[in-house]
């Protein structure tokens, strides 16, 4: 059945297509004048700022730490704020690196365990990339097992290198895209501004309807930490 | 509730117009988003050739959809995603029934999608016994109180917190609460369960990315990660004319969608998701399938003005701008697709026959043209299907609608009369002797306000007898 | 400057004073006005109701003599019958009629529009006295980015004051047969437009469409309201009493 149905779609786009070219002939091609980068990118010295100031705009938390000695201590005040006393780690080498310094805190580390995901009230993950224009988290999952922890736990703590904040969307789209860094495209890249959010019932916002209620990214500037 | 159909507008909207509570609601919704809009616009210096560009691009797939089509679906396929293909909603519905029943699947956890409710797939999941969960939470409540959507992107714009906090207190038996942050907690909780036990997830998409064979999808609420990464099967509905050329031009339409659609620079997640897991993953669904959808669009590739149509990438602006639906909301355009977007792709898609109303519900105001992020021209739209009723034509593949057969001898009269100075005069008189007759189009007129009596001595008169310049 | 009034069937037919002032402005401000009794109707009408080979029977002649008439410009007081003159190349696509259309189209100005941006004029000599406030006819505003030349004129009118209203640019729900189409939908999106009438003791709304005024005039008048409907040519030719 789907293949007659296949084979009948693409005729009928044919024909119609065929009669357009006919009586109206071919459309302009794309002007290139308009361009694809309507957004000058963002010089690296402002993409922290303007990241930060971004995602404080969505109401998300960013801390900026020297080292990913810090790190574990922001990582720990914001467990201990949120009064969680487990975490889910993703397995990037960095979420290990900080885990071993959170003494105190119960972690679940076996990600294929969805009942204990659904279960935990807060969840560590890195972020390939941020994106300053808009203060986005970028995440690729064929770098790192995060779906599912940056997104069941109420908390989603984020930990990024300054050097991976890129300027534009389409500088991220660039890097995430066929012709960056991967040779293929991810199977997931989750692109992440803010906490989960609905205005569903009487244009009222809330957050933390499905996914989590609160984001903390923590920029790391220190380049050789890990 | 009566099912609203579009060809019943007229009856639907002075129904709409009597509830105060809708009404209220609407200019709220409306107001805020346009707000909301403007001022998310204004941040973007590019604004305008922004939405040249995606019109362009938007207009280069289209003109091209035979080669884009194929693209996507062949880079789709190298991804592991299975392609299925549906030429009405029947046969769509049928093939989704037959994907789940096959891997015996009970529950199904569905993320916002248009396009399945243009199919009604829900009542065709039901008749099969699995059972559809809608998971955003507007659509969730509508599903749960048994109606239909009023705006694209708040589905339950037409329905207050009380009336919610009734429908959970019966539903789910929560205790009455009027907080909007305690509703919203119980759905998280009683939708989590549904995710955890859900074998299917059923998704739209915004875009589909010939050059990689990936899908986007955009949202706020986390229920579309939810729903493309839970479940072990994930299915994406699609209309054939998703498609966009590159990753790179998707750059355009994050930054055009969110600002139109709801006044954010960006919603909160886009999920790029391009196949099922691999050998080791352990996350991400097992199987990903996406069913494209025809029903009426191909032919809508005819000609340059209806293909323009298919540009649309539901922001909803044009509902919110709409001097038309800001007075009887969604529910009266008797369509999955409300407001100017609807009057338009409502007739093309259902058969110019069922909805020939639609084409006539809009004052030509233009203020949709004027926010659509992809510069459709819906007013030129809707003069097109007026002009394929009146004159009998129709469009390809659909019937050709009643011809109203008053109106038509009322304008061939009006030509008659106005091709010439003596006719005219003949005229003149006509209407002043009609008009206070108060019958027809005059009994409608002045139903509510007061009809100026046409002029004894017209403007042709007085220049006739000289018009002096006051001392 | 050699003119042609289009007057319009409406200002013809019911409002013939905003053609009277019309003609009074322009030659004030050194037009040499003409007119022909063969200037019935654009067509508007019709081609907005879907029918267009009535539209092209009623608007080719028109056409055919504006063209022959052999002036420097063609002067209609109304944006939306403005607008229509550029729809007539949709009418007559293709022929000597065409050619004929796209040249008379281009000569063809709004009111306030041929005032400020062709003539470069503002203050034409008006006088009223009193506050008044502005409606954007939807296909003027639109179509003809007609938007600060109605409010220079109006400031510059000796005695009136332009107080805006929140909804200057919402439609006035008229829509030609729209308002008896859907008459209903059609007052509702007009009162939804008056809740934002200024307080401030306005005497007039002003637009430059007769159509907007009908709409908006028809129904102040049926609810009591003292504030009037009125035309801007009436304003600024300082004939509000004529109305
Ligand atoms: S027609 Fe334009 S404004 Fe309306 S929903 Fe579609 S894209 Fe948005």
């Amino acid at each position: 059945m789907s293949e007659d149905a296949k084979r009948e779609i693409l005729a009928s786009i044919a024909a119609a297509l065929a009669s357009s070219r006919e009586l109206e002939g071919d459309p302009p091609p794309l002007d290139p004048s308009t361009s694809r980068c309507a957004v000058p990118t963002i010089a690296a010295t402002e993409r922290l700022s303007r990241f930060r100031g971004m995602l404080e705009r969505v109401g998300a938390g960013c801390t900026v730490v020297a080292n990913l000695e810090d790190a574990a201590t922001a990582v720990r005040d914001t467990l201990r704020e949120a009064g969680a006393e487990k975490v889910a780690v993703s397995n990037a080498d960095v979420v290990s690196e900080l885990a071993q310094r959170l003494e105190g805190v119960a972690l679940v580390d076996d990600l294929g365990d969805r009942a204990a995901l659904l279960d935990c009230p807060a969840g560590l993950t890195t972020a390939q990339f941020g994106i300053a224009e808009t203060g986005t988290l970028v995440l690729v999952s064929s770098a790192e097992t995060h779906r599912l922890v940056s997104l069941l736990p109420p908390l989603h703590v984020a930990v990024l290198r300054e050097s991976r904040i890129l300027g534009t969307l389409d500088d991220a789209l660039k890097v995430v895209g066929p012709d960056g860094d991967a040779t293929e495209i991810s199977r997931a890249i989750t692109f992440v501004t803010g906490p989960s959010r609905t205005a569903d019932i009487e244009l009222t916002l809330v957050v933390g309807v499905h996914g989590p209620k609160h984001l903390q990214v923590i920029v790391v500037r220190e380049e050789d930490s890990a | 509730m009566n099912e609203m159909r579009p060809d019943t507008f007229d009856e639907n909207a002075k129904a709409a117009l009597q509830d105060e509570v809708l009404r209220g609601a609407l200019t709220k919704a409306t107001g805020l988003f346009g707000e909301r809009r403007t001022a998310a616009v204004e941040e973007v210096p590019d604004w305008e050739p922004l939405r040249e560009r995606a019109r362009q691009v938007k207009e280069e797939v289209l003109a091209h959809l035979d080669e884009y089509l194929p693209r996507f679906v062949m880079n789709a396929e190298r991804q592991g995603i299975v392609v299925h293909w549906a030429r009405d909603a029947k046969e769509a519905c049928q093939v989704v029934v037959d994907l789940a029943t096959a891997r015996g699947v009970k529950t199904v956890v569905k993320s916002k999608s248009m396009t399945t409710e243009e199919i009604h797939l829900n009542a065709a999941l039901e008749r099969e016994a699995v059972e559809p969960v809608e998971t955003d939470l507007g659509e969730w409540i509508i599903q749960l109180a048994g109606e239909t959507p009023s705006h694209i992107i708040v589905p339950a714009i037409h329905k207050t917190k009380r009336q919610v906090a009734e429908l959970f207190t019966e539903k789910i038996g929560i205790p009455a609460t009027d907080d909007e942050k305690e509703l919203t907690r119980c759905a998280r909780d009683v939708l989590r369960a549904r995710f955890a036990e859900a074998d299917m997830g059923i998704s739209g998409a915004n875009f589909a990315i010939a050059e990689t064979g990936s899908i986007l999808l955009l949202e706020n609420e986390g229920n579309i990660r939810l729903t493309t990464s839970l479940p072990r099967f994930h299915l994406a509905v699609l209309g054939i004319e998703k498609i966009i050329p590159t990753l790179a031009d998707l750059a355009a339409f994050l930054r055009l969608l969110p600002r139109s659609g709801t006044g954010q620079h960006l919603t909160s997640y886009q999920s790029i998701l391009s196949g099922p897991r691999r050998d080791g993953d352990t996350e991400g669904p097992e199987e990903v399938h996406v069913l494209l959808l025809d029903n009426g669009r191909s032919r809508m590739l005819r000609e340059r003005v209806t293909r323009q149509s298919l540009a649309c990438i539901r922001c909803g602006a044009c509902l919110n701008a709409c001097p038309v639906y800001q007075q009887v909301g969604g529910h009266a355009y008797g369509s999955v697709y409300p407001g100017p977007i609807g009057a338009i792709i409502t007739p093309q898609l259902s058969g110019l026959h069922k909805a020939a109303q639609l084409p006539y519900a809009s004052s030509l105001c233009g203020a949709c043209r004027q926010v659509c992020p992809v510069k459709i021209d819906i007013p030129e739209l809707l003069l097109h299907l007026r002009h394929r009723i009146a004159s009998g034509e129709g469009l390809p593949g659909s019937d050709v609608p009643g011809r109203p057969l008053l109106e038509r001898f009322g304008f061939k009269l009006w030509a008659w009369a106005m091709r010439g100075p003596r006719r005219y005069r003949i005229a003149n008189r006509l209407l002043r002797w009609l008009a206070p007759l108060r019958v027809g189009p005059v009994r409608a007129w002045t139903a509510a306000r007061d009809l100026r009596p046409p002029a004894k001595r017209t403007f042709r008169d007085a220049w006739r007898d000289g018009i002096e310049d006051p001392s | 400057m050699r003119v042609a009034l289009f007057p319009t069937c409406l200002v013809d037919q019911f409002w013939p004073s905003v053609g009277v002032a019309t003609v009074r402005v322009l030659r004030r401000v050194g037009c040499e006005v003409m007119f022909d009794e063969q200037l019935t109707c654009c067509g508007q009408p019709a081609f907005n109701t879907g029918y267009r080979e009535e539209a092209a029977r009623v608007a080719g002649p028109v056409v055919d003599r504006l063209d022959a008439m052999g002036v420097d410009a063609v002067v209609v007081p109304s944006g939306s019958c403005g607008a229509m003159f550029r729809h007539l190349t949709e009418v007559f696509p293709s022929g000597p009629r065409a050619d004929r259309a796209r040249a008379v189209a281009s000569m063809t100005h709004e009111l306030s529009s041929f005032l400020v941006d062709v003539l470069g004029r503002t203050d034409v000599g008006g006088r009223f006295d009193g506050r008044v406030t502005w409606h954007d006819g939807c296909h003027g505003l639109r179509e003809l980015s007609i938007h600060s030349a109605p409010r220079r004129l109006i400031a510059d009118v000796e005695g009136a004051e332009l107080v805006e209203m929140g909804s200057a640019d919402s439609c006035c729900g008229f829509g030609g047969t729209f308002s008896v189409k859907y008459p209903e939908i059609s007052v509702a999106m007009l009162d939804a437009k008056l809740e934002k009438l200024p307080n401030a003791d306005v005497r007039a709304v002003v637009s430059g469409d007769v159509s907007c005024l009908m709409q908006i005039g028809g129904r102040l008048s049926r609810l009591g309201s003292p504030v009037k409907a009125l035309h801007l040519a009436e304003l600024l030719a300082g004939s509000e009493g004529a109305s």
